[in-house]
């Protein structure tokens, strides 16, 4: 066969079938050397955990603090542990991972004692290794190790990543330091500029409730921030922790340019109950999108100030949007019955859609769930 | 004449040679962008925590949508599957279109379901809803059972749930498809997780043929025993881990599946919802919820992730397999021809540009061309024209570069969770890889002329039976509806 003679076309056809075979055999090499890598690493974890889990149960949480451990005791098992944390990095990922994991589900002495123990086997100058690294994921692991640790030493490299480029590490480190940092914890919410994602928030939320915060702020003085997503985080921590000393603030919210802030706003207001809350959410209703109309209503049905339910009955009354139909509807059902039968027309002389959605909401089955 | 044939078969071969070798370097730069893709999701995943999602009450709520027509062989534990489905806020409204079976009886026997008034508000024209049910017993308070009349397509009935839908997500989904328990809490990411606006999602559907399955859960994952659905499993592991994570890195995906998808509630409505008349009602749908973004000027992305969440049960047999992929093939063909102003239209951005160019020139056009060329391979074969060298060349170019994609994606596969235990699972698969271009191909391009011929003809599609083997055992039943993938 004379390639030379070959069109070039063939040629390159020719090249690409045989690079073609050439990945598709390595490609099947890899597949079964990740098998054999994945099944021995699951083994040699198992292993580690094995040897672990052992090592600290008997010779460590047996006690109520490390000064109670014989001194022998300790020393051998330390030295025990310090080898297996050296055996491979398997293996000192592993006592890791149990050591923080002991942290974040025990208080008291055997947390005293993990720690105590984290310290000893220098554990800790590999989680602040992952603080300097130049991988985004080995920084966030490494915060997330600080934070389970209550590792307060660590406040200032946790700090100088609370300006990291990355957004997620800065919401690690956020999170670190809202459990670390007992002077200014929410020292973030004055300086993040970028937009923080539902998930961001959601994710700060969950750091709030388990920080077991001494001193907590008053959110108020975030709802002026320039960037909407802090604004949106805060009006969820006022609601989580009922300030009703925001409520001024709250209802002058209700003229911000962005709707979903509004919409958010809407809901505090319903949560927070305030009756002159509901006073104001009445005079901002008829500028108010459709969404928001029927979040208002569903806010006035929470608050149940009575002064405000003829309100409601006028837009149930007077609406030809199902939406806000239903919301009002929904509305007043949380008002008492008596006050329902006294303002609510005859059933019969109301339309075929308003009486289906009274009747839905008396229907004690569409209580339940999302109805 | 002489010389009209040899500039006829001199532009064809040239024409058919460059096809091909633009559409391995797409299939190459699908590679790379699912591979960029998954990478990114599986570091998002590993290393950042998730597990408090399931306590947050900010959660948005999902509505879970289940058509069921003559489901009375899987649908008890089909909604078991479904109401076990870790989400800390949702429904499940299973509607039940006209069975004629014992489907609606099963369920208001296995649920303690009650007729109740119920506001729902037809935003969507479905056939008209007769009855809804509700549960006495308060374990089961998340479900919502709609009885309606028979429409005739998926799509009416999966409109109808979404009328009854409460929350601003919603999933549609199979009664018969096994879902994965986090799959809620997985899809959900998406749509909290990214700055722009998420208007659907979709995960990887796996095929559920010969594994093992016990009162509707997943119990062992297995490759398929039969060669039609063993093929069809690396068809699926292909087109979901390669092609749709790669359009979903470049905003371009064109289609989330109907076994499997979460959409914004919102947006579809004001899109029309499922469009019953198209046979391709899933693609159909995501074109047009495109087509609404752009036209309103909204920013917006649907996105994949690489989660095998789903578990279908896919043809076993010719017939069955023959009808799925001609309504397919004609639902392709519809919804391109529907969307025809897309094409090439710099107002809709990747969406006209890339994504709607790729479907018409490289998945509805491709069947057709590879007819021809087989044709005209034929006809150079009788006229003694081949030079068998090149030929053999060039037939070994386009066979190893299609068995080098497939083993990628049985790569992507294994590095996105090892579903099979065994190595041998995986190594038939692969083998499976080096037999599909010339045993199961052929019928894919086959059943896509008929479904291209359907279209044009406008020869209506004959439902007939399905077989499914269900989870109790075989059971046939009259269908009006399959899951489009």
């Amino acid at each position: 066969m004379q390639f030379s003679n070959y069109p070039v076309i063939i040629l390159v056809a020719l090249a690409v079938a045989m690079l073609a075979i050439l990945i598709t055999i390595g490609t099947l090499a890899v597949i079964y050397l990740h098998r054999v890598y994945i099944r021995m690493r699951q083994k040699k974890q198992q292993e580690a955990e094995d040897a672990i889990l052992d090592e600290l149960n008997e010779h460590v949480l047996s006690y109520d603090s490390v000064k109670d451990i014989p001194e022998k005791e300790l020393n051998a098992m330390l030295r025990k542990l310090d080898s297996l944390k050296n055996h491979s990095l398997i293996y000192r990922n592993t006592l890791v991972r149990i050591l923080v994991g002991f942290r974040l589900n025990f208080s008291g002495k055997i947390a005293r004692i993990v720690n105590a123990t984290f310290t000893r086997l220098k554990l800790r100058e590999f989680t602040l290794g992952k603080l300097k690294s130049a991988v985004w994921f080995l920084r966030v692991q490494g915060l997330k190790e600080v934070q389970e640790m209550h590792d307060g030493h660590s406040i200032r490299l946790v700090m100088a990543l609370a300006n990291d480029r990355n957004v997620d590490v800065r919401v690690s480190a956020y999170s670190a330091l809202l459990q670390l940092n007992q002077k200014n914890p929410f020292g973030f919410m004055e300086q993040e500029c970028e937009e923080l994602t539902r998930w961001h928030q959601l994710f700060l939320l969950d750091a709030v409730q388990k920080a077991n915060l001494k001193v907590v702020p008053d959110f108020k003085s975030y709802l002026g921030s320039g960037n909407d997503s802090l604004v949106l985080l805060s009006l969820k921590l006022i609601a989580q922790y009922n300030q009703l000393n925001a409520l001024p603030k709250l209802m002058a919210l209700l003229q911000h340019a962005n709707e979903a802030i509004r919409h958010e706003g809407i809901g505090v207001l319903g949560q927070l109950g305030d009756e002159e809350a509901a006073l104001r959410l009445i005079e901002v209703y008829p500028k108010e999108t459709r969404d928001n109309r029927a979040h208002i209503l569903t806010a006035l049905g929470t608050i149940r100030h009575p002064p405000t339910f003829d309100f409601i009955v006028d837009q149930f009354l007077s609406t030809d949007d199902f939406i806000l139909l239903k919301s009002a509807a929904a509305a007043m059902n949380g008002f008492q019955a008596e006050l329902r039968a006294e303002k609510l027309p005859d059933t019969l002389r109301l339309r075929h859609e308003q009486q289906l959605v009274i009747r839905h909401f008396e229907e004690p089955l569409n209580q339940y769930g999302a109805a | 004449m002489e010389q009209l044939r040899y500039w006829a078969v001199f532009v064809f071969n040239y024409a058919v040679y460059y096809y091909s070798v633009v559409i391995m370097i797409s299939y190459a730069l699908l590679a790379v962008f699912s591979m960029l893709a998954i990478r990114k999701y599986r570091q998002r995943d590993r290393f950042i925590n998730h597990n408090f999602l399931l306590s947050s009450p900010h959660l948005p709520g999902i509505s879970v949508i289940a058509p069921a027509y003559n489901e009375g062989g899987v649908i008890r534990n089909g909604v078991h599957t479904l109401l076990s489905l870790s989400y800390p806020k949702f429904e499940v409204i299973i509607v039940n279109d006209g069975s004629t079976d014992d489907t609606l009886e099963q369920l208001v026997e296995e649920y303690e379901l009650t007729e109740v008034d119920y506001a729902y508000h037809a935003q969507l024209v479905t056939r008209p809803v007769q009855r809804v049910f509700k549960s006495r017993n308060p374990a089961y308070a998340r479900l919502v059972v709609i009885d309606k009349e028979n429409g005739r397509s998926k799509a009416d009935a999966s409109n109808a749930g979404i009328n009854a839908a409460a929350y601003p997500l919603f999933v549609c989904t199979d009664v018969d498809c096994i879902l994965h328990k986090d799959t809620l809490i997985k899809m959900v990411r998406p749509f909290i997780e990214e700055k722009t606006r998420v208007i659907a999602a979709g995960a990887v559907i796996r095929i559920s043929n010969s594994c093992e399955v016990r009162n509707g859960y997943m119990k062992k994952v297995k490759v398929p025993n039969q060669y039609l659905p063993l093929f069809q499993e690396l068809e699926y592991i292909r087109a979901f881990l390669l092609g749709r994570m790669a359009w979903s890195r470049i905003n371009g995906l064109m289609l989330v599946s109907g076994g499997l998808g979460m959409f914004d509630k919102e947006i579809v409505l004001k899109a029309g919802g499922y469009d019953h008349a198209s046979l391709g009602e899933d693609m159909e749908l995501i074109s047009r919820m495109r087509v609404y973004m752009h036209d309103q000027k909204l920013k917006y992305k649907v996105r994949y992730i690489p989660e095998s969440l789903c578990w279908t049960e896919v043809p076993a047999t010719l017939n069955v397999f023959a009808r799925q992929r001609t309504r397919w093939t004609k639902g392709l063909a519809q919804t391109l021809w529907i969307h025809k102003k897309v094409i090439f239209n710099p107002k809709y951005k990747i969406l006209g540009l890339l994504t709607f160019p790729y479907w018409v020139l490289f998945e509805w056009l491709a069947p057709l061309l590879e007819f021809g060329g087989i044709v005209f391979f034929i006809w150079l074969i009788v006229s003694g024209q081949i030079n068998w060298p090149y030929a053999l060349v060039l037939l070994l170019f386009v066979y190893s570069f299609s068995v080098m994609i497939t083993i990628i994606s049985v790569l992507w596969d294994e590095i996105t969770g090892m579903k099979y235990e065994r190595k041998r699972d995986v190594f038939k698969l692969c083998l499976a890889a080096l037999a599909e271009p010339f045993i199961y191909h052929p019928l894919v391009v086959f059943f896509a002329l008929r479904g291209n011929f359907f279209f044009l003809t406008g020869k209506k599609l004959q439902w007939g039976e399905m077989t499914r083997t269900g989870f109790g055992g075989e059971h046939k039943k009259k269908t009006n509806h399959e899951t489009v993938n």
